[in-house]
């Protein structure tokens, strides 16, 4: 198997997302920071996410790569996932005074 | 193409193998690099989810304009380099050298506009670990959040600095004319290494300016 050399793509794309980037990144600044509720978290969140696949799709041109380079890069972050997700699912479902939140000291002096 | 048979490695079948396996071999260092940063990630979770009223208190004592202009700074500068790379694909030196000058240009200016920012934090006595003197003193937590914070982006200005060292010696080899349409692999993968440098900061700018 050879991999045919991906056609060169033009400097617009690369504009293009680079004025999307800027755009996203002034939403995220003018959005998130004046709305303090929960959505603010997930709106952030989202609005990275949304960057980051930007920039790894076309400027990093995973776009125009073959299957195994993204699987690569998917697998990882995957991965990553399943840590963030298990380790908060561990701190939400501990049992309340396991947990140290304040400057309450559980242990008993004798 | 003799110009292009120099650089192939004798076991590989041909350039398009050999450019094919060096992209994989750049990939999984960056997915290394992901997993680096994603412990971070998980300990900031971790203790965001545990603290997360002490999180949005501290993380309001950080000036958002610095974030923000640095993320304009390091998307701008992941633009350049991206048209470095086609201006040598394209065998337009000249401007290839202008693309990766104006990145390397942002490059600094996002760590000058850094050590700015640190200053200013250190004036209001946000320092790492014990030595948090600032506003929060007392706020169960917010030290941990300004633990991260340096800890973060710490590791994220080492990684700017790298990419720095790696575009400048691309910068070099552009200009002594050692890239050319038929052969860019070396800086098609040090621009990597700069977008994810670039991607990092994209998830770094809402977790430490933007918490709610």
């Amino acid at each position: 198997m050879v991999e045919h050399a991906p056609a060169e793509p033009s400097p617009l794309r690369y504009l293009l997302v680079w004025l999307t980037l800027v755009v996203l990144t002034f939403v995220t600044w003018r959005l998130v920071y004046f709305d303090r509720g929960a959505t603010g978290f997930f709106l952030g969140f989202g609005i990275a996410v949304a960057k980051a696949t930007l920039v790894a799709l076309f400027f990093m041109h995973l776009w125009d790569q073959r299957g195994i380079n993204r699987l690569v890069f998917v697998v990882a972050l995957c991965f990553l996932g399943i840590l963030i997700g298990l380790v908060v699912a561990d701190a939400g479902t501990r049992f309340p005074l396991a947990i140290l939140r304040g400057p309450v000291l559980a242990v008993p002096q004798r | 193409m003799a110009a292009e048979t120099s650089h192939l490695a004798h076991h590989y079948g041909g350039m398009a193998a050999q450019v094919h396996a060096a992209r994989l071999g750049m990939w999984l260092f960056l997915g290394t690099e992901a997993l680096l940063f994603g412990v971070l990630f998980t300990g900031y979770s971790f203790y965001r989810f545990l603290f997360a009223s002490s999180f949005a208190l501290a993380s309001e004592h950080l000036d958002i304009a610095y974030g923000t202009i640095n993320t304009f700074v390091l998307i701008t500068s992941s633009f350049s380099v991206a048209m470095a790379l086609h201006y040598t694909k394209h065998g337009a030196r000249r401007r290839a050298l202008l693309a990766l000058g104006v990145t390397l240009t942002l490059a600094a200016a996002f760590l000058v506009i850094k050590g700015f920012e640190w200053a200013n934090d250190f004036r209001e006595g946000i320092f790492p670990g014990p030595y948090y003197t600032g506003a929060l003193k007392d706020v169960q937590g917010a030290a941990l959040f300004y633990n991260f914070y340096f800890l973060m982006c710490g590791l994220h200005g080492i990684h700017v600095i790298v990419g720095i060292g790696v575009l400048s010696w691309m910068t070099y080899r552009v200009a002594s004319g050692y890239y050319h349409p038929g052969y860019s692999t070396p800086l098609e993968l040090g621009a990597m290494y700069w977008h994810l440098v670039d991607i990092i900061w994209i998830f770094l700018y809402p977790f430490l300016y933007l918490v709610t």
